[in-house]
């Protein structure tokens, strides 16, 4: 090869017309601003905490002031059986307001949830990692992963009208309305958290374990139960812990088929009602905001967040020592140089190759079992979905025509459609959508990007650095595993009592809010594993032809990104289109709402509004109107599956344009 | 490829018009090389020529992977191995592996040993006790780990690490081992000891070792094949391949030109 | 001054392009190469080399700050490109300035043609930029072999040619110093062979530094060895320079007894 003749360079330094200073301000601004969008999950933190205690301080006073007469204490909190704080209470006693009851429901839930969902997530997550082709794992995990994806009115209906009649008929004490039912949809609603981290955790496990177990002629089995689970069990306790956290503060399941009357009751074939559905009874009920009504709903919310919050942080601590465990997995602890000079002896080896006795058949037929139990383990979930689908379609498709979708609410079934549920709910998203990007990209590129410098500067110790970073990614691990009635309860303090100035109440912003609130730890955490997977070669490149830090992550990082970034925020608005619980609680008393945000002289910010789900949980409480609830499901699935299939299509244009080096 | 020049030493294995695809990509291209019994044959050629695709073949680890397919033999005593009716796992039985990372399991000095042979039927404690120490001792590791046989494996350096992987084989009593760069992560002298028991292995067992290392190669191996971009270019005796090699693609490579 | 001595005597160098003095880098408390006094000249090929874990790659980055961009670096002594103390240089201009090549070829995954002009944009480049791009795209010998597809994605090309891209997209900016980082330890040898013959062209118009580890190359195309090597002491481990000669002298008549074993170990 030889240079082009006559070539030239030019080293004129005016052909350079860059301004550094305007260079240097853009830079400053960027990293200021995502700063400060940085604060808003410690401020989400902060204030949960700080409503939370504040309200309960004073349904304490209340309950004291109201119970004078008849001798109330604080120790009634835990020392009642009972759990009566809706009723009014007859002359001369005072209410019972012993959390226990609902502690216990909540706990008899989670713990059939683990039960259920630990055998088969682990059994899944060993299917999908060691006995499928990757093409079909790649079928088969978001099918799985529907599940979860299923609004939990949904299944909470299902819960009710289908399953508890099953179980009747296995055990014939059950009741109507149960704990066992609950607990065992629940289970399937959380086996998708196990999964996940079932199969991260499997397919971290150095790829050098497998060559080598099967070297040793191993077979399939005896590799993953002698060598992969004992390497793995770490995190999938972490993984049951998070799943029975997130089973311990499901709200619609437990509200839908477990009752509402609260009971200190052992047997799981009791009704019961868990904090959670207190939680949402209270706040969906018509009472004033200084009632002990409305605030008991927080002195059980305080309960459930710090149960709830101590279950994620042993989970989240447990999976993240798993995690760097296996990074450093392999490598030597022990220094080799003191070793090098021992003296190595050789001896004579006998190979005797005759005495070992022919392989056993049995080890061929574990094999066969093992198989055999993983692929039954995705049965379940398989049947429950088929269900849903097939029934909701043969009750409602003769509801779901044109008029359906422009029609509203109607006392008179044949009268009725979802039109303002549907643009309200549409409406919402988008809301939703536009904070999370604009806060949510902020936030996890300061986090990301800035964050380690910036702290560096400012307390000059990389270990306690390292340390407040890794509190951060912690705390919005546990944010996002939170119940959403939680945020529901922040909801309604935050915006649609303190805030009815700006917000005009239970409105269309309110909810949008709240919504934005619950999903932005989950935002964020996706979108800094979508800008972490950006290689840093990249970076460097860009920096190497002198883009400044804002150049290289507008112009490189958020390019490269892109498609998992979109990818995650319609995995968000997947969440957020189904939620119920949370909305629930801003709506309030749910009432017929004939009119889409639009239509409304408020403007479409500060009007009333409904959503689908919420419009489900209303029609499935009538008998008259089930089979329209039926209707509202499959648009609502409909619409969650095309969310979900879009944002694995991009997640996919992702994969294709992998970085080959 | 000149067989007469392992006459004199009995065949252990040996290789047929042996064909390898990673999907449309032709890997190994009609590969013939012999594997004399007892004696060390080195594969070696610059990355990317298929030294390590062909050793994996001879236990079938490439099965383990979706998307390779094969055409031709590999005979083991006469037997092709790569035939549909035998068990993989048979032959993994019989051809051990030691790999290019130490990989022992995250499981203690003295389970990494007595697992394997466990599988092939061995539960008797005292049965067991002697077969562990006895390939410890194979492995020139004995005196080392004697007294901490119930540490994980990890606790060990890098250079006693690969040596109890090769414990580890040699426990089970394969007739062929097949090493993988088994020093390419080890520093000198850890290399150098894995070298002195390779020396020593080769009166018990048949050895294949893929080496990127050509003073390695000459200092442990009996024959080389040299194999560039999936083809063997030249087979013979070491000392013929580095001495007086027949192939100017050979003397290159050997010469440094490339690689 | 202790500069001319050092010219005069060990080195005959057209210039001095790059001085380091009592160069001393450490991750947080640790050095990871030790005091490194030494010039590097203008128009001329300097390969650094020695073991791994010597530092190497950690004083390279220095030069243009790459190590600013990983925290808790520190630096001491004192840094010159063509006179000016790089800590006195605007980062950004600096990188313009000295450019880098990688390891692993690090194209933009945009157009061929975007991976060039993209450098060119944000350094406000005033000339045409599809003419520039042009220019240094036939520097690199690429032109001719992607010149119907400069609008398809960079990563389509194979690695030889997505390290040439990069190289082009280097020189683009018209650097006066080129760092390169093993640029051909990922690639196949007839991409290396291409790439060796044309750093030896480019040291006319730029000074170039490269790492490498294949002591073939570094004598085919340096003109002076810079030999690091990994010394102990007190518990820590670091690099520091061990013989700094022209290609000639090291590899003929090596002074020191490591790099001695160095090039023993690594040739034949």
């Amino acid at each position: 090869m030889t240079l082009p003749d006559k070539f030239t360079v030019d080293n004129n330094k005016s052909r350079w017309t860059i301004d550094h200073g305007f260079v240097n301000l853009t830079e400053s601004i960027f990293s200021g601003v995502s700063a400060i969008l940085a604060t808003v999950p410690v401020l989400v933190f902060l204030a949960i905490i700080g409503f939370m205690i504040y309200d309960t301080v004073s349904f304490f006073q209340v309950f004291l002031e109201e119970g004078k007469e008849a001798g109330a204490s604080l120790l009634n909190f835990f020392g009642d059986k009972e759990w009566s704080v809706m009723f009014e209470p007859p002359e001369g006693t005072r209410r019972q307001i012993g959390v226990i009851s609902l502690i216990l429901s909540s706990g008899i839930v989670a713990l059939i949830a683990i039960v259920v969902a630990a055998p088969l997530g682990t059994l899944s997550a060993i299917l999908v990692s060691e006995f499928l082709p990757k093409r079909l794992s790649y079928f088969l995990v978001p099918v799985l992963n529907l599940i979860s994806g299923i609004p939990t009115v949904v299944l909470g209906a299902f819960a009710f009208f289908t399953f508890s009649p099953l179980l009747q008929r296995l055990f014939p004490d059950t009741q109507p309305y149960n704990l066992l039912s609950s607990g065992i949809i629940v289970g399937l609603f959380v086996t998708p958290i196990v999964l996940g981290i079932g199969i991260n955790a499997i397919t971290s496990v150095p790829r050098s374990y497998f060559e080598a177990a099967h070297s040793l002629g191993l077979r399939k089995h005896e590799y993953i139960l002698k060598i992969v689970l004992p390497t793995v069990m770490p995190a999938l306790i972490a993984a049951f812990t998070l799943a029975g956290s997130r089973a311990f503060g499901e709200t619609m399941i437990p509200v839908l088929a477990s009752g509402l009357t609260p009971q200190f009751t052992l047997n799981p074939l009791n009704a019961g009602q868990t904090v959670s559905s207190f939680i949402f009874q209270a706040a969906t009920a018509a009472v004033g905001f200084d009632t002990l009504e409305f605030k008991s709903m927080f002195a059980a919310g305080l309960v459930l967040f710090l149960l709830t919050l101590i279950l994620n942080s042993i989970g989240n601590l447990s999976r993240r020592n798993f995690a760097s465990k296996m990074l450093s997995m392999g490598v030597s602890q022990v220094d080799d140089s003191g070793t090098q000079t021992a003296q190595v002896v050789m001896e004579e080896v006998h190979l005797t190759q005759s005495n070992f006795r022919p392989a056993s058949p049995l080890r061929q037929l574990g094999e066969v079992v093992l198989g055999a139990l993983s692929f039954i383990s995705v049965v379940p979930i398989g049947l429950v979905l088929l269900f849903l689908v097939v029934s909701n379609w043969r009750q409602g498709a003769k509801y779901l025509n044109w008029k359906f979708m422009t029609q509203f609410a109607d006392p008179d079934p044949e009268q009725a459609g979802i039109l303002a549920a549907l643009v309200g709910n549409l409406w919402l998203v988008f809301i939703v959508i536009v904070i999370l990007i604009i806060v949510g990209l902020g936030a996890a590129i300061f986090l990301e990007e800035y964050a380690s410098t910036f702290l560096i500067r400012i307390f000059k110790n990389k270990k306690l650095v390292n340390g407040i970073e890794t509190i951060l990614e912690i705390n919005l691990d546990n944010l996002s595993a939170l119940p959403t009635i939680i945020y529901g309860v922040l909801g309604v303090e935050l915006f649609v009592r303190l805030g009815e100035k700006f917000t005009g109440g239970r409105t269309v912003i309110s909810g949008a809010l709240t919504l934005a609130v619950l999903a932005l730890p989950f935002m964020i955490t996706t979108f800094r594993t979508s800008l972490r997977n950006v290689p840093s070669a990249l970076r460097y490149a860009g920096y190497s032809v002198g883009m400044s830090k804002f150049q290289v992550i507008l112009q490189i990082v958020i390019p490269y990104a892109f498609s998992g970034l979109a990818s995650g925020v319609l995995l968000a608005s997947a969440i957020t289109i189904g939620e119920t619980a949370a909305l629930g609680a801003v709506v309030g008393s749910l009432g017929l709402i004939s009119f889409t945000p639009f239509q409304n002289q408020t403007g479409p910010f500060l009007s009333q509004f409904v959503t689908i789900p919420l419009q489900i949980y209303i029609w499935t409480t009538k008998p008259t109107t089930i089979p329209l609830s039926s209707a509202a499901i499959i648009v609502l699935l409909g619409l969650i599956l095309i969310l979900g299939s879009l944002s694995l299509f991009i997640g996919n244009l992702f994969q294709s344009k992998t970085y080959e080096n | 490829m000149d067989r007469t020049t392992i006459a004199r030493e009995k065949l252990k294995a040996e290789v047929v018009n042996f064909n390898f695809f990673y999907g449309n990509f032709h890997a190994l291209k009609n590969i013939n090389i012999t594997v004399a019994e007892k004696q060390v044959t080195a594969l070696i050629g610059p990355s990317g020529c298929g030294k390590s695709t062909l050793l994996r073949a001879f236990n079938r680890m490439h099965e383990l992977y979706p998307g390779t397919r094969h055409e031709g033999q590999i005979l083991l005593e006469g037997q092709d191995i790569m035939a549909k009716d035998v068990d993989p796992i048979e032959v993994r039985m019989r051809i051990g592996m030691v790999f290019q990372k130490p990989n022992p399991f995250p499981k203690s000095i003295y389970e990494n040993i007595a697992y394997g042979l466990r599988i092939r039927g061995i539960n008797k404690k005292s049965t067991l006790d002697e077969r562990v120490e006895q390939a410890l001792r194979g492995a020139a590791l004995w005196d080392e780990v004697k007294d901490r046989l119930d540490k994980p494996g990890f606790s060990l350096s890098g250079g006693q690490q690969q040596r109890l992987c090769i414990a580890r084989t040699l426990a089970t009593s394969p007739e062929i081992i097949l090493f993988d760069e088994p020093t390419s992560a080890l520093d000198p002298i850890a290399t150098n000891s894995i070298e002195e028991l390779i020396q020593e292995l080769r009166n018990q067992v048949t050895i294949l070792i893929v080496t990127h290392n050509m003073q390695q190669a000459t200092r442990v191996s009996d024959y080389t094949a040299f194999m560039y971009l999936g083809e063997v270019v030249e087979f013979d005796k070491t000392n013929f391949i580095f001495g007086s090699p027949t192939q100017q693609r050979t003397k290159d490579y050997i010469s440094g030109q490339f690689g | 001054m202790r500069t001319e001595q050092l010219t005069s005597t060990i080195l005959q160098g057209e210039g001095v392009s790059i001085s380091l003095e009592n160069v001393t880098v450490f991750y947080g408390i640790n050095p990871a190469i030790q005091d490194v006094t030494m010039e590097i000249f203008a128009n001329s090929v300097t390969a650094f080399i020695g073991a791994s874990g010597c530092g190497k790659t950690t004083l390279l980055r220095c030069i243009n700050r790459m190590n600013d961009l990983i925290t808790n670096t520190q630096i001491t002594g004192e840094i010159r490109v063509l006179g000016e103390d790089v800590r006195k240089l605007d980062p950004i201009d600096l990188r313009r300035r000295v450019g880098m090549v990688f390891q692993r070829p690090n194209p933009f995954p945009t157009s061929i043609y975007e991976n060039i002009a993209m450098g060119l944009k944000v350094n406000g480049f005033k000339g045409d930029i599809a003419e520039q791009v042009e220019k240094y795209l036939r520097l690199v010998g690429l032109y001719d072999e992607v010149k119907d597809r400069l609008k398809s994605n960079a990563l389509q090309l194979s690695g030889g040619q997505q390290q040439r891209l990069c190289i082009a997209r280097s020189l683009a900016l018209e650097p006066e110093i080129i760092l390169m980082d093993e640029p051909c330890a990922s690639l196949d040898p007839i991409s290396s062979i291409k790439i060796d013959n044309l750093i030896t062209q480019l040291k006319k118009y730029f000074t170039v530094v490269i790492i490498t580890h294949n002591l073939q190359q570094a004598a085919r195309i340096a003109d002076r060895i810079a030999f690091f090597k990994v010394v102990e002491s007190g518990g820590a481990r670091f690099g520091v320079l061990d013989e700094y000669a022209t290609s000639t002298d090291f590899f003929t008549k090596p002074k020191s007894a490591d790099s001695y074993n160095y090039i023993n170990t690594r040739i034949g």
